[in-house]
């Protein structure tokens, strides 16, 4: 038979369509820092045990999932928002597994990215892209980038991991006539975009309240003010409301949470690739 | 459950006028009526009514149906904002997202008068107050607005809400397809009346159905006329809807996703397609799929070789990443041994190709629905594959196998060679993916083996992509991608990547707009003045639109190049997609 090889193949560069968002919002379990036994600070381990017992208080919560608008507003005060939902995994003796799904702005619906934080290594991390139905892996050194043009960065959101931190209790004070503890943590990771973050935790819960966060040139980058907690279970706290203030651009994010739910019975096949292929 | 629409005007104007005096309201009943609390709602109102709105709504996030201000859950206490949660509300996007509710609000109540037949009477009544509540709300917001605008601040006078402008209100009544509204919804009470009664209206089936529709519009311009006199440009538009239905143990769903695309010049562009259409069904371990579906295999960005499940739209897309639905059977295995993918084909979908009006085109015009299979079953042939995957720390690999007919046509002439016919054999493919994660380092390698009754070849593609993120103290974020593209065919090979270099950045500036932007250029390193580039770049100008800008180039002397033909189809496209 004759045939011709005239055929009109692929192109040389196809395209790559990457939303490159590098975070996952496991707000479920979003908390602050972390401590290491080998990095005790000069505080009599004050520190390490406030982080012990925030971390205590917030063991065996299994799975969770909940729903969250982001406002994002500029210096001049014009926001726009996104929509999310997210799940949640809680892993024994590693990092969290997180399943963020993207509603709005609506060219971005259905993508989707799980991530599989870790204490040990660089978490795994994939991203679905849904117009061709592609599952990306990406790479997860960095931390910082911001997490869809807020001013949320990866790290901000990532799981409550108790080896990342070193811990340094600084002085105890009243915020807004409540007793609280400041503490002061430096992350171990040299791709985190802080030089350190000082956190003020209630006395009486052990939940975060704020959060300012220092460059890498020890300047005041950014304000976490967390709000709105409501108990789940009668025992884990969860913020409603998230407002992070960059006090270098003026910019502003505000998370607002809702419809957090928990013991859904979800298991390690709801947050597995394939789950990501099926997200919606 | 209750719509109350009064209650959030009331709400709001409490909250921006005594915000000391209550700090919650409700719980809320149905007996409240936007005329009874809009009287209430007089005072200073230094703030738009849009303002205190969406105040309100942000303190109270679970107590609005579906994020839509205009329903109030039944019983719902609601936390009344400070004045400074008010003034920090932004007055224009609130006032977009007022109307922009009430908007959906009334399509849903025109929704209930066409879907609900048996409950006429109500559903009419529905409307109507529904109709009478987004417009009054809108009115009434306007209308505090131009007043706080007027008046020097905290003397406002009271905002005079005339009975007459609530009852003439026109009703929304037309029939509007379902909209993804709250799946609870409410009657909102207007006037005196009191409310309409709760009802259920929508039964769970109706809950889990998503709607997603993307509309799009493109226009190319050729930098020069075709080899074959063809037009300079062309408008084409396409329409791609979405349902999607999940069972409430969500173990099970449904998806049909059909698509449409017309264009001016090129008949053959003009598509009827399905897509996605299959049922899923997920149990532990296992997943079964069956319909038509969009399979994507492989890890590279500069060529997919691997990936063999789907036809080519190459119509669509001239970088082959457009797809045609493929009917299949799919049954899927996963464990901590691995991923195994099993297909089985029934159907064979033959690749779209330019017309004889089209650019980017054979010199010969092709009889594409003339085409010639090696398989007697023609486009029946069974076609089977299989995929076994598996992660191994900070790699992945992957081998598959496929037996069937191949996605690729060759041509063969007819009639004295003045036509063509595209042909199909039937092939066997072997593949390799492998992928390899070093820090900011991802290395990808895909390969394949494919041999037919005709030849037999081995292709590849290495390269790596690294990221560097925050550039020069910036948000923007690099990619750089190089690949190298091998076919032990040579120069004979039919395509063009034979020993080819491709190198792209991709740069995404993680602003608002999304804007991101890829560019890539592949050197033919045999052929010198055989190069092919291009250029995306999209950015989003609304929560509904993006646009984009496409561009190609293709540059060759050499006649055996499979890009010779497409030498004057250097082209720029700028696109919309709307999502809704």
């Amino acid at each position: 038979m004759n045939t011709t090889s005239m055929m009109l193949n692929r192109p040389k560069a196809a395209v790559l369509r990457t939303v490159l968002l590098t975070g996952c919002l496991c707000l479920g379990s979003l908390s602050v820092g972390a401590f290491s036994a080998a990095a005790l600070a000069d505080d009599g381990g004050k520190g390490l045990q406030i982080a012990t017992e925030r971390k205590t208080r917030d063991e065996g919560w299994k799975d969770s999932e909940s729903k969250t608008t982001m406002v994002l507003r500029n210096a001049q005060g014009e926001e726009s928002t996104r929509e999310i939902r997210s799940l949640s995994l809680e892993v024994a003796n590693d990092g969290d597994k997180g399943l963020t799904i993207f509603d709005e702005p609506k060219d971005v619906r259905g993508t989707a990215f799980l991530n599989h934080s870790h204490t040990g290594k660089p978490d795994d991390q994939w991203l679905y892209l849904p117009s061709v139905k592609r599952v990306k892996r990406i790479a997860s050194r960095n931390k910082s980038g911001p997490f869809m043009a807020s001013e949320f960065a990866y790290e901000d959101l990532s799981s409550f991991e108790l080896e990342k931190f070193k811990f340094t209790w600084l002085r105890d004070e009243q915020l807004n006539g409540e007793a609280v503890f400041v503490v002061e943590q430096v992350p171990l990771d040299e791709f985190s975009g802080y030089s350190k973050s000082v956190v003020w935790i209630d006395q009486t819960e052990y939940r975060a309240r704020k959060i300012e966060f220092y460059d890498r040139k020890n300047a005041l980058l950014k304000t976490l003010v967390m709000s709105d907690y409501k108990q789940y279970l009668n025992k884990y706290w969860r913020p409603l409301k998230l407002q992070m203030t960059n006090h270098q651009t003026g910019k502003s994010t505000d998370l607002l949470v809702r419809d957090i739910e928990f013991g859904k019975g979800r298991t390690d096949a709801d947050f597995d690739t394939n789950a990501l292929q099926r997200s919606r | 459950m209750q719509l109350n629409i009064c209650l959030v005007l009331c709400a709001a104007a409490f909250a921006a006028a005594t915000p000391l005096q209550a700090a919650t309201l409700g719980p809320v009943t149905g007996k409240e009526t936007l005329w009874s609390l809009a009287r209430a709602a007089r005072g200073d109102a230094p703030y738009s009514m849009y303002q205190a709105i969406i105040a309100l709504q942000q303190k109270n996030p679970t107590a609005f149906i579906g994020d839509n201000v205009h329903h109030v859950k039944q019983g719902a206490v609601l936390e009344l904002p400070t004045a400074a949660e008010i003034a920090a509300v932004d007055a224009r996007s609130a006032e977009q997202k007022v109307e922009a509710d009430a908007a959906a609000w009334r399509q849903w109540v025109a929704t209930l008068q066409a879907v609900d037949g048996s409950q006429q009477g109500i559903g009419a009544t529905v409307g109507k107050t529904g109709g009478l509540s987004s417009q009054a709300t809108a009115a009434l917001a306007r209308q505090v607005q131009q007043q706080s605008k007027a008046v020097p601040l905290l003397s406002a006078a009271p905002a005079e809400t005339p009975a007459e402008t609530v009852e003439a209100a026109p009703v929304a009544a037309v029939s509007a397809p379902l909209a993804p509204l709250p799946p609870e919804p409410s009657a909102p009470d207007i006037a005196e009346a009191p409310a309409v009664p709760a009802r259920e209206v929508r039964s769970d089936w109706t809950e889990r159905l998503q709607t997603d529709t993307t509309l799009g519009l493109d226009w190319r311009w050729f930098a020069k006329r075709g080899l074959q006199g063809q037009s300079r440009n062309a408008l084409s538009g396409s329409a791609l809807v979405e349902w999607y239905w999940q069972s409430e143990d969500e173990r099970s769903s449904w998806t049909v996703s059909p698509y449409l695309r017309w264009d001016q010049r090129d008949n053959e562009r003009n598509l009827v397609d399905l897509r996605q259409a299959y049922w899923l069904s997920v149990g532990d371990g296992w997943e079964f799929k069956a319909g038509v579906d969009k399979i994507f295999w492989g890890v590279t960005e500069s060529i997919h070789l691997v990936d063999i499940i789907n036809q080519t739209d190459w119509v669509d897309a001239v970088d082959g990443e457009s797809k045609l639905g493929q009917p299949l059977l799919q049954f899927n295995l996963s464990g901590d041994w691995g991923n195994l993918q099993s297909f089985v084909l029934p159907y064979f979908r033959e690749r779209t190709l330019s017309g004889e009006q089209g650019r980017l085109r054979l010199p010969l015009p092709v009889f594409s629905d003339d085409a010639v299979y090696q398989s007697s079953h023609e486009q029946r042939h069974i076609d089977l594959a299989l995929r076994y995957s598996q992660q191994i720390d900070q790699m992945d690999l992957a081998l598959s196998y496929f037996t069937g007919t191949n996605r690729d046509p060759r041509f063969m002439p007819v009639g004295q060679g003045s036509a063509l016919v595209p042909y199909y054999e039937q092939i066997n493919q072997l593949g390799l993916e492998g992928q390899w994660i070093v820090d900011s380092w991802i290395w990808k390698l895909e390969a394949i083996r494919r041999s037919s009754d005709i030849e037999s070849f081995t292709s590849a593609v290495a390269g790596f992509e690294y990221s560097s993120v925050g550039v020069f103290d910036s948000a923007v974020d690099l990619g750089w991608l190089v690949e190298y593209q091998y076919d032990n065919r040579g120069q004979f090979a039919p395509v063009p990547g034979q020993r080819d270099l491709f190198a792209g950045v991709r740069v995404a500036l993680n602003d608002e707009a999304g804007s991101e932007l890829l560019f890539g250029i592949a050197q033919d390193l045999q052929n010198g003045g055989t190069r092919s580039g291009m250029l995306e770049a999209s950015m989003r100008f609304s929560n509904n639109l993006r646009v984009r800008l496409d561009a190609w180039f293709f540059q060759t002397m050499s006649l055996q190049q499979p890009t010779w033909w497409l030498r004057q189809d250097d082209y720029i496209q700028l696109g919309f997609d709307y999502y809704f």
